[in-house]
């Protein structure tokens, strides 16, 4: 009788084991309905605390979940690099959230493999969208015949600069190279850091990479990548060596091999760096320092030896909100999220993005005050700035992920003076060659 | 209980374990390998393509300091972790007032989570912040202001003193069993035989402490391959991958450059010689005590 008792006892454990090892067939969300009746859409952000370190995203969704009130939105939200691993990974589980945020070369990749939703239809039946958002900033998002994403912000990246600093030292905040390095000599001089950066975050290059489309970037990159022309050319390897000058003249901090990008941005807002290599997201932040009243924007230096117009600002699409092409077999959900997209990228959602100090991806109607939002001002005001010639992408964004991940190094190896200008640009060689 | 000891029973009762076991440390292990023998972004279907991988990595300079920093690690370790444990552990056996706390103490660091070790260590090796440097600066020693984290040569030697900082009291607690174990008696008899107390510690005490000796050493091995926030935090693997190891230049190829095929055979080969350094000082360690 025991014998017997505990075979089926073992037995139901191991059925429980089993159980536990199979695959999840159940929809990650069980009460996405197939008719009328409340939908629950899955979210899924690049950072890990959305309402603190995205909060436009944070208030859409608020505002949305009023308007509709059937819709609940289930938001997740993971450091951008866990993010995207747990994308990949769920791609592979087919569970992919309904809506999420990816960065553009797996999201290309997603979308040949039919994961992605298509948005074609959305944007016909949504004119007043489609008309809304920078045509080169759909068309980023566009392959093999489907608009795959849209894009989920304003990428706008380029030297924050604290002028008391310029004031104190008698420096013309720079405009060309030459007055940038004029600038890092007498800060250098002064004790005083002039390019706040921090290289253990190695993807904080955003200035650098804006510097790299005034030397012909988006001219060569398609060459580059048929095999017909270099990394090393002679043009980059003028950008890399003044960036080795920077580096001799003391323009980065002397710990910057130690720094995280987030010191750096202390390093500014504290008033210890003249400049700020980063983007617009940083504009709350800035805004609520003790630099606010001091601080502005600038698109970085222009080049006499660069390559076609240097007159480029750095304000493209950042990275595509997409949703998963499984939405589609689900007409509740289906609508759910056309309503979601619908309502991003309109007026209502461009106010919550303006009201929390970020640049709206479509064409913002709305005003600005400047007495309550100085930084937020200066910077609309940049974007505004007639006579600007805006490029495609971001250079790192075109290139697949490895490329772009050694691209980083490489300008944060000549930073760091581990590797000379030549020797860094070779490694992106090897690199596209693979 | 009879029942209880039967071949059969034991395999069914077994059968639980083994299939978590299986699902979660082997198949894993056999599905990485898979993956190490093709090109996979981690999206999509992969491409199979042999060796080539493993080819690619004989030629990765990142690979080779990669290991040789490990290696460093490892080395420190070694020399400064199994003999202050074992020093640690005789401390701690001597029978002192507060001596439990004192126990206890030693045993903090090991259940500090590891991305706070490398938290607190950041401020303490920094070149620029660091503790060591401005008190060496302060005390107008500057010259010996060092990079010890961030420069070209010394981190993997500081993260080898952080893992051996780490890890000292749960070594020494391991050793400090071992101790306990060794009967009073051997000592007492080796007394009245005249011994002193340097050959009972070379006769006896580390004769028999042999087997907890063994146990150490396959953790500090162990320990040492899979190091990875303690790096993260004071380095990043920088400057440029200079003090990168295995595990976090594995990591850097496989989620930040996307090359997770590639990534699968740096933590292929980082298994392998983990299980290959323990088995020979098994193996070494066994041929000994034969001899």
């Amino acid at each position: 009788m025991k014998n017997r008792f505990s075979i089926i006892l073992m037995a139901c454990l191991l059925i429980l084991s089993l159980a536990a090892c199979g695959s999840n067939s159940t929809p990650k969300n069980e009460n996405a309905s197939s008719g009328a009746g409340p939908v629950t859409l899955s979210i899924a952000m690049h950072v890990a605390n959305v309402k603190e370190q995205e909060p436009y995203m944070y208030g859409i969704i608020q505002k949305f979940q009023e308007k509709y009130p059937d819709i609940k939105i289930d938001l997740t939200g993971a450091e951008t690099q866990e993010h995207v691993k747990k994308m990949k990974m769920m791609s592979q589980s087919g569970n992919l959230p309904d809506i999420f945020w990816m960065l553009p070369a797996p999201a290309k990749e997603m979308n040949k493999a039919g994961l992605l939703l298509d948005l074609t239809d959305f944007l016909k039946s949504n004119p007043e969208v489609a008309a809304g958002i920078d045509s080169q900033m759909v068309s980023d998002y566009q392959d093999g015949g489907k608009q795959f994403g849209l894009p989920y912000q304003a990428l706008v990246t380029g030297l924050w600069y604290n002028k008391a600093l310029f004031d104190q030292y008698k420096v013309k905040v720079p405009e060309t190279y030459e007055e940038l390095l004029a600038a890092a000599k007498v800060f250098k001089a002064n004790n005083v850091v002039t390019i706040a950066k921090g290289s253990k975050d190695t993807f904080s290059t955003w200035a650098f990479l804006g510097m790299l489309t005034r030397y012909g970037f988006f001219d060569k990159i398609a060459d580059i990548e048929s095999g017909k022309e270099k990394f090393n050319n002679p043009d980059f390897l003028k950008l890399f060596n003044k960036i080795d000058e920077l580096r001799v003249n003391g323009a980065f901090p002397e710990n910057v091999s130690t720094l995280s990008y987030f010191q750096a941005v202390e390093m500014f807002t504290g008033g210890k760096a003249a400049m700020l290599d980063a983007g617009v997201w940083e504009t709350k932040k800035i805004e609520g320092s003790p630099i606010a009243k001091t601080a502005g924007f600038s698109w970085g230096p222009t080049f006499s030896d660069g390559v076609g117009n240097q007159k480029i600002a750095m304000a493209v699409a950042a990275a595509p909100l997409v949703a998963s092409a499984k939405v589609k077999d689900d007409p509740a959900k289906y609508d759910a999220v056309q309503k979601f997209f619908a309502f991003f990228y309109s007026q209502e959602g461009a106010a919550v993005m303006a009201e929390n100090e970020a640049p709206p991806v479509v064409k913002y109607t709305g005003t600005v005050d400047k007495a309550k939002y100085p930084v937020y001002a200066e910077v609309i005001s940049k974007l505004n700035e007639p006579g600007w010639e805006r490029p495609k992408a971001q250079p790192d964004l075109v290139v697949s992920e490895a490329v772009a991940n050694q691209l980083n190094d490489s300008i944060y190896g000549v930073i760091n003076g581990i590797y000379k200008p030549e020797q860094a640009l070779d490694l992106i060689d090897q690199k596209v060659a693979k | 209980m009879i029942w209880l000891s039967k071949r059969r029973t034991i395999f069914f009762m077994l059968i639980p374990t083994l299939i978590v076991y299986l699902g979660y440390i082997i198949m894993p292990v056999l599905i990485s390998f898979y993956y190490s023998l093709t090109e996979y972004t981690g999206i999509g279907a992969a491409r199979f393509i042999g060796l080539d991988n493993f080819n690619r990595l004989l030629n990765d300079s990142l690979f080779w300091i990669s290991l040789k920093n490990t290696l460093i690690v490892l080395a420190v370790a070694l020399l400064l972790l199994l003999p202050g444990a074992f020093l640690l552990a005789l401390l701690l056996n001597v029978k002192v007032k507060g001596g439990n706390a004192v126990k206890a103490l030693n045993f903090a660091p090991s259940i500090v989570a590891p991305i706070l070790v490398g938290l607190i260590w950041v401020f303490i090796l920094d070149p620029q912040m660091g503790m060591i440097n401005v008190i060496l600066t302060k005390l107008g020693l500057g010259q010996f202001a060092l990079s010890w984290i961030g420069g070209k040569t010394l981190t993997p030697y500081s993260i080898g003193i952080v893992f051996t900082w780490q890890m000292i009291g749960f070594l020494a607690t391991i050793f400090l069993a071992g101790l306990k174990m060794i009967p009073r008696d051997v000592y007492e008899s080796s007394s009245m035989d005249g011994a002193s107390k340097v050959q009972q510690m070379f006769r006896i005490t580390i004769p028999m402490m042999n087997e907890t000796v063994k146990i150490n050493v396959i953790l500090i091995i162990t320990g040492v391959f899979k190091i990875f926030e303690t790096v993260l935090l004071l380095t990043n693997g920088g400057p440029n991958h200079l003090s990168e190891v295995m595990v976090t230049y594995m990591y850097n190829v496989t989620f930040t450059s996307g090359e997770y095929g590639y990534g699968m055979a740096i933590a292929t080969v980082t298994f392998l010689l983990t299980l290959i350094f323990s088995l020979v000082y098994m193996s070494l360690s066994r041929k000994s005590i034969e001899e």
